[in-house]
């Protein structure tokens, strides 16, 4: 933080690898740039690690034709999910992503991501070709990032409807707290910055 | 740039970073979190208190309805509506073979959510005819796909034997299958061509989902 003219604490610009990337032009008038903006405390804390989860993992690397793969993630309490990305080999994914549903449910609520099965196809990543030989991998950025509350476990469901097994990934980004809620809060109470946290925060979580 | 209303216990804990080393749990050196971590946890713990008292439902219930003692897709609610409707396809030897054809369709009304609990797939012989209508359990002659909005449900894409009867309902296997509002629900059959001409040409197909509606 620096002081400015007025007197107030002001917040130094954000530098970090969204802004530095040279391939996004970073206008404030575009999704990308709104959805950063929602994500600034997420970028600005320190206690926090980005953690990328795949699913199916590599046992499980095919879909089975009319079938679903299920997998449990397990991150930490107080972790957010920002982004998602769906991937394929250039050929899978050109015909095969509008064949792949998926759904995201938190474990302990019961509450799903999605209103209804969403299609794989909403997250995959921009498209290049086989001609110009590139492929970029840019995440679906969440509007919001998705807070995971303790037993901070996630349901991952991918179905296929396909005809053929399909080999994919779905790639969840996550910002896991590096240390447990506890600890963190008791940093934060031993640097003398849990002035504004109530009272009840104080509870152990595990 | 934007400006943030912090008390002078928020300069404190940035004007001393690195009192002690913070390791986590593989002893790895970690960042001492500051005031921003302090928000994060803020809103994990109102979350966790939301989730204690009632969770979302408390607050996004619409007014005067009353809220499900128990979650209304594992238990029938009283204002539940039980379903259970029943296809029966042409005979046989007038089904299209390779493809997949709707024996049943059904669509989840609107506002209204559901669970299937039990599902039948069978192959009724004509009368004289021979049982089961010649069909060979999983032997691939007949395949059963059951979808919801084009998406295959649990288990359910690629059955190939006869489960249950429309007096004893073959329970879905590992507990109920949800299902959204405005699905179509369809339970289709697949005849492999090949095979086709083994089954009996007067037989029929039948196909039945049974579950409840519930409003969402």
């Amino acid at each position: 933080m620096q002081l400015a003219a007025n007197g107030a604490l002001v917040d130094k610009p954000l530098v970090d690898g969204f802004t530095l990337s040279l391939s996004l032009v970073y206008q404030s008038t575009v999704f990308r740039a709104s959805a950063l903006a929602q994500m600034e405390v997420l970028r600005r804390a320190k206690g926090y690690r980005v953690r990328q989860y795949c699913v199916p993992d590599q046992e499980r690397e095919t879909i089975p034709a009319f079938s679903q793969v299920e997998q449990q993630i397990n991150t930490m309490p107080g972790a957010y999910l920002w982004a998602l990305s769906f991937s394929a080999p250039f050929e899978e994914t050109e015909t095969n992503a509008s064949s792949i549903f998926v759904q995201i449910t938190d474990a302990c609520t019961e509450s799903p991501m999605f209103s209804d099965y969403a299609l794989a196809s909403h997250f995959e990543a921009l498209q290049g070709s086989n001609t110009n030989g590139w492929n970029r991998r840019n995440p679906s950025i969440l509007a919001q990032p998705l807070l995971i509350g303790p037993p901070a476990l996630l349901d991952v469901e991918l179905y296929n409807r396909a005809a053929v097994d399909i080999r994919c990934q779905l790639v969840l980004f996550v910002a896991e707290p590096c240390l447990p809620p506890d600890q963190v809060l008791r940093l934060i109470q031993e640097g003398g910055g849990g002035g504004n946290l109530p009272p009840n925060t104080r509870r152990r979580y595990y | 740039m934007k400006t943030f209303a912090v008390d002078s216990s928020h300069t404190n804990v940035l004007g001393r970073p690195n009192r002690g080393l913070v390791r986590d749990a593989c002893l790895r050196q970690v960042q001492r979190p500051n005031e921003y971590d302090a928000c994060l946890m803020n809103e994990l713990d109102m979350w966790e208190g939301l989730v204690g008292s009632s969770g979302l439902t408390k607050i996004c219930c619409p007014m005067g309805r009353r809220k499900y003692a128990t979650r209304p897709w594992v238990q029938m609610p009283a204002e539940g509506r039980q379903f259970k409707p029943v296809g029966v396809s042409d005979v046989i030897g007038n089904i299209a073979t390779d493809s997949n054809i709707a024996v049943l369709q059904t669509i989840v009304p609107i506002g209204y959510d559901g669970v299937i609990t039990d599902f039948v797939c069978e192959v009724v012989p004509s009368s004289g005819g021979v049982a089961n209508g010649g069909f060979v359990e999983g032997s691939g002659q007949i395949h059963w796909r059951l979808s919801a909005d084009r998406r295959y449900l649990r288990d359910l894409g690629d059955i190939q034997v006869t489960m249950g009867s429309l007096v004893q309902p073959s329970p879905v296997p590992r507990g109920g299958l949800r299902v959204y509002s405005k699905n179509l629900i369809e339970f289709d059959v697949n005849i492999t061509g090949a095979t086709a001409a083994l089954l009996d040409p007067l037989a029929r197909i039948v196909c039945s989902v049974t579950g409840w509606f519930y409003a969402r």
